[in-house]
């Protein structure tokens, strides 16, 4: 499987944005990729974290965001009772 | 209809949002394979673009230029399929020619039997089932 995911959008405005990034299946496929894709960038480092592909750009977060990132994380798979990804997303905030 | 800079912004906003952080967009990198797929798809809005223009013609003022253009447009289906091969030829020229319906809806796309009908929405859509289906031809 990819690294990064590709997200294409069909309608583009706010609210379809919105809407396509809380669906359950995206957001399952992009918070399990991002957590993954922040312990390389911590481990390694990096100064930001490639999120997705959007067309032909990429949505990236910068270091300094990276905390709120694995608070976000953390939260999501605390509710979806995916107790190894939380800890693995507080582990890596502990590391910043 | 948007404008590209205001869908970025919103795209951004939405991003922000989710992740409750300020992220940023930045454009790829222009590979090989990518530049690649951006020549398909504005040959394909191309052809599209002038087949749509003569059956305007034809229509409106009744000036049919089709046959005036079929070696061109022969011309055209010879080089793709020299390049592409007969199997990706017929995925393209399904999607110019037998797409859209006379009443304007688009055709499913029949690959096998048992599996779903396709409706190729875009040039973009053809090229991922081409290199999906194809992936040494492209």
């Amino acid at each position: 499987m990819k690294r990064i995911p590709r997200i294409t959008f069909f309608e583009n405005h706010l609210e379809a944005y919105v809407e396509s990034l809380n669906d359950n299946n995206i957001k399952k496929i992009l918070f399990s990729k991002l957590l993954e894709n922040l312990e390389i960038s911590i481990k390694k480092g990096r100064k930001s974290c490639n999120i997705c592909y959007v067309g032909e750009h990429i949505v990236v977060v910068p270091e300094s965001d990276f905390g709120n990132v694995l608070s976000v994380l953390e939260d999501y798979f605390l509710e979806k009772e995916e107790y190894d990804k939380c800890t693995k997303a507080r582990d890596l905030k502990l590391l910043l | 209809m948007k404008k590209t800079n205001e869908q970025n912004t919103d795209l951004i906003k939405a991003f922000d949002k989710t992740f409750n952080a300020n992220t940023k967009l930045k454009r790829r990198r222009r590979t090989k394979a990518f530049k690649k797929k951006e020549l398909f798809i504005s040959t394909i809005n191309l052809y599209e673009k002038q087949l749509n223009r003569n059956s305007e013609l034809l229509h409106e003022f009744n000036i049919d230029l089709n046959k005036w253009d079929e070696p061109f447009y022969d011309i055209i289906d010879n080089t793709l399929k020299l390049g592409y091969g007969e199997k990706v030829y017929e995925l393209i020229a399904f999607y110019l020619y037998d797409r859209i319906s006379i009443d304007g809806l688009v055709n499913p796309l029949v690959l096998d039997i048992d599996l779903p009908p396709l409706f190729l929405e875009s040039p973009e859509h053809l090229y991922n089932l081409i290199m999906k289906l194809y992936p040494d031809v492209i």
